[in-house]
């Protein structure tokens, strides 16, 4: 896959704020890229540099290896789906997606086949007179969407796809756009907050915190190998043990010694580990930590169980996944002992 | 139910007593015949509706229609450019401004059309200013003619047009002008396909405001007009009070009447339509309807 999308070193102000703060990161061929961040941390004003509404302070604009910089919105063969879709209320579903090819000439049968088949591929072909009121918020999405890709673009980006969805609709929501993504070839660049929605849909992420990324990866990378306390905490559940590394061992009170990765300098640092990757057994086990169960809430297949471990000032929190010989007999006060393997521990400096 | 009725029968007690009553009252008059000293002889007739149609009075009617016309059209094209401008500012300086355009209001109608004449005038401040830089020789006749009173018409109305366009424009928000952008649209494609259709009640609000005052305005047209070009509203003034015709008085009062209901019905249809369209410019919340 080649590089389609190229930011580079992107900063965008607005008065004293800095939104984007130096920002480069590539999109490829293809791919379903993720946006992902807490609320102000830059993603949507990233997206609209990327859709030609905010001119870029410094930095280029890359796509398909020419300069985008400079071209205006209505220029660029690039289309954005709204977080509020943005439909025309005066205009059926059959103008909406009609719009942006009379744009570019199109007209007459061709016009009409080309809207007929955007609207097919989201199953909005029985909607096509309807006006935007007369339709629900996901018929709203899926006419905004067929609005977009109709005009083929190089990159679609989709500001909050699903977030003004409903639970139900939003799981259904998911497996149609990365449908859609894999039918018609064309890179998605989505922006998100819901690190779930950005875990399931991309094959690639980037997270950002205050105008910069914090870490591009796959998701599973970012998963297992978060770089800083940011990203570990921002994506899933995450159990924080604070102490210090010295010689390439990290040391915490209540929980000893343990091996540290060569090249983590010397000083304070967390050592960081999912919950489901928590060993929990009922009898003592070699390096095991000894710890005393605070709670346990059954989660419809998994137990979460709080443990109290001493000289820790948070307990750990455990996953039990459904068949855990523990999972049905954890109760409040029980003694356990808790145990993981190193290398699915990180340890963070900062 | 019982409580609205309550909340309701002030105004409607007023509507009734104040405006429907005195309609019916001149529609009544419009049916009967003059007495020779003033007065009103109780012949029914339809004669005063048929002197309305003649000759003399429909040319009246006809220039009428045709300066309140002008005068909307340009207050439009003035207010338009005015109210958008108005609508991109940020929200605090919104507010300033839509004040600044209210602010004539702030003094007396009469005060203001007066005040025209003293800058209009042969010897006023804008033919004297130009014969005194050498641009003209003679004086411009800028008063008493019909370019003065739908400059006064205008002046007077064009507040009501940027205030009824501003809330239809700003209520449309960017991201359906930036929804048009992004698919290919250019500046002007974009007013013409999405801002103005969508701001098409703000305008029609707009128009029916200045036309309906300016159809039946009697002051400017007496004071700019200099009495040259009489309109609807003078021609109903000196029946009234000069011609002590109060019959023909009424029947073309009811004549403006009746257009002017036609009006506002066709601008409320026209608005009842497109607030069925508004629902769909809020940002859609949570979906309660599955797809």
């Amino acid at each position: 896959m080649s590089v389609l999308l190229q930011i580079e070193n992107v900063t965008k102000r607005f008065g004293p704020i800095t939104a984007v703060d130096h920002i480069s990161l590539e999109v490829k061929d293809g791919e379903f890229f993720a946006i992902l961040g807490p609320s102000g941390c830059g993603k949507t004003t990233l997206l609209r540099v990327i859709a030609g509404f905010e001119p870029p302070d410094e930095g280029r604009v890359r796509l398909a290896g020419g300069d985008i910089t400079e071209l205006k919105a209505n220029r660029r063969p690039v289309n954005l789906m709204f977080q509020s879709y943005a439909l025309f209320p005066h205009m059926t579903a059959f103008g909406n997606v009609a719009y942006g090819l009379e744009m570019e000439g199109v007209q007459g049968a061709e016009l009409k086949k080309r809207v007929d088949q955007a609207l097919a591929m989201v199953r909005m072909s029985e909607f096509a007179a309807r006006k935007p009121n007369q339709l629900s918020g996901g018929q709203r999405q899926r006419v905004a969407l067929a609005r977009a890709l109709v005009k083929r673009p190089k990159v679609l980006l989709l500001d909050e796809p699903l977030g003004a969805l409903d639970r139900k609709l939003r799981e259904q929501m998911q497996i149609e756009l990365k449908r859609l993504q894999q039918d018609t070839g064309i890179a998605f660049v989505v922006v998100t907050h819901d690190q779930e929605e950005a875990l399931t849909l991309a094959d690639r992420i980037a997270l950002l915190d205050r105008g910069r990324i914090v870490q591009q990866a796959t998701p599973r990378e970012l998963y297992d190998k978060p770089v800083n306390r940011f990203a570990a905490d921002f994506i899933g559940l995450m159990n924080f043990i604070e102490g210090t590394v010295a010689r390439s061992t990290f040391q915490a009170p209540g929980i000893g010694r343990l091996p540290a990765p060569n090249g983590i300098a010397d000083g304070p640092a967390a050592l960081a580990i999912r919950p489901e990757r928590v060993q929990v057994r009922d009898a003592a086990d070699g390096a095991a930590i000894q710890g005393q169960v605070e709670g346990a809430a059954f989660l419809g297949q998994d137990v979460i169980a709080h443990v109290a471990v001493a000289n820790l000032p948070r307990p750990i929190v455990a996953r039990l996944a459904a068949g855990h010989p523990l999972s049905e007999k954890l109760t409040r006060g029980q003694q356990v002992w808790l145990n993981w393997q190193a290398d699915q521990a990180v340890i963070l400096k900062d | 139910m019982a409580r609205r009725t309550i909340l309701m029968a002030p105004g409607l007690g007023y509507l009734a007593l104040l405006l429907i009553v005195p309609c019916l009252i001149i529609f009544a008059y419009s049916l009967f015949e003059r007495g020779t000293y003033g007065g009103i002889v109780y012949d029914p007739t339809l004669e005063n509706y048929q002197r309305a149609a003649s000759s003399l009075f429909a040319r009246i009617f006809l220039d009428s229609v045709r300066i309140a016309a002008t005068a909307t059209i340009v207050a439009l094209l003035v207010g338009y450019p005015a109210a958008y401008a108005i609508a991109q500012q940020p929200r605090n300086r919104q507010m300033a401004l839509l004040v600044l355009v209210m602010l004539p209001f702030w003094s007396n109608y009469l005060i203001r059309t007066y005040a025209w004449i003293v800058l209009l005038n042969n010897q006023g401040l804008i033919n004297r200013t130009l014969q005194g830089a050498g641009v003209i020789e003679q004086p411009l006749p800028l008063l008493y003619n019909e370019f003065a009173i739908v400059l006064g018409l205008v002046y007077n109305y064009v507040p009501f047009v940027i205030l009824a366009l501003y809330s239809s424009i700003s209520r449309l928000g960017p991201e359906l002008r930036e929804a048009s952008f992004d698919l290919g649209g250019s500046a002007w494609t974009t007013f013409r396909r999405v801002t103005l259709p969508l701001t098409v009640p703000g305008i029609a609000a707009g128009a029916v405001f200045v036309f309906v005052l300016s159809i039946g305005n009697f002051v400017t047209p007496d004071l700019l007009g200099g009495g040259q070009r009489p309109m609807l509203g003078n021609l109903i003034y000196s029946q009234y009070l000069s011609a002590r015709d109060w019959p023909m008085g009424s029947a073309l009062g009811f004549i403006l009447v009746v257009i002017m209901l036609a009006l506002l019905f066709g601008q409320a249809i026209l608005s009842a339509r497109a607030s069925g369209e508004g629902e769909a410019r809020i940002v859609p919340q949570p979906a309660r309807v599955a797809a």
